[in-house]
């Protein structure tokens, strides 16, 4: 349990830091880019709200579980139950799956329509084909 | 396919799924779920199981295609 508590709190502490670091971020990248379109700057600002409203609830509920030892074992047998776990990868392995063949059927599609698109949902599937290939040879060398 | 005694032996000891999920550091859902038969647990979890039941593992679960092994 006492791995767990320092678990979150290092957890807790990257993302008060990156908390911190993101409207620098994002102003820096609004001064170094120029943004002066309305629509990436609309986006820029709105990507930003989102994230620090969802890491200020982080935050928030952080610091009450870590106060709390009740709220704290709950949390701890919520993220460590193995059935959790187990319903997680599949989940995961199921959606990858459909996504692949969604995007797959997508570029076919939109092949006739835009070629940009159709480019951008092929490097998708590569990409994603990619990082799958690197992440199997990363646990088979681990495990 | 495994079954299990988890259920027979818990009610045996009066013991709640909640209290049992308690002492396993699981879900309760997971308690029901293994007495369900929809999930089988990790050799991790079946001996904590073993261990809360003074029981072996094989005694608590039963693996239906033992002669084939």
């Amino acid at each position: 349990m006492e791995e767990f508590r320092t678990k979150l709190q290092r957890k807790t502490t990257i993302v008060t830091v990156l908390c911190c670091l993101l409207p620098i971020i994002t102003i820096a990248a609004k001064m170094f880019f120029k943004l002066e379109n309305d629509f990436s700057s609309g986006m820029t600002l709105g990507i930003c709200c989102g994230s620090m409203l969802v890491v200020v609830y982080y935050l928030v509920r952080n610091f009450m579980i870590l106060h709390n030892e009740e709220k704290l074992k709950k949390l701890y047998i919520e993220q460590t139950d193995e059935r959790n776990e187990a319903i997680c990868k599949e989940a995961m392995k199921t959606s990858s799956f459909i996504l692949i063949i969604v995007f797959g059927i997508a570029s076919i599609i939109t092949g006739f329509i835009d070629q940009t698109i159709c480019m951008t949902l092929c490097a998708v599937i590569y990409t994603s084909a990619f990082v799958t290939v690197v992440v199997k040879k990363y646990y088979s060398s681990k495990m | 396919m495994v079954k299990n005694k988890i259920q027979e032996l818990r009610k045996a000891r009066k013991v709640t799924q909640q209290e049992l999920a308690d002492a396993l550091n699981v879900t309760r859902q997971t308690i029901i779920s293994l007495e369900n038969g929809r999930y089988n647990a990790s050799l991790t979890l079946a001996h904590k199981a073993a261990q809360f039941f003074s029981t072996t593992i094989e005694e608590l679960f039963i693996f239906e295609d033992e002669e084939n092994i």
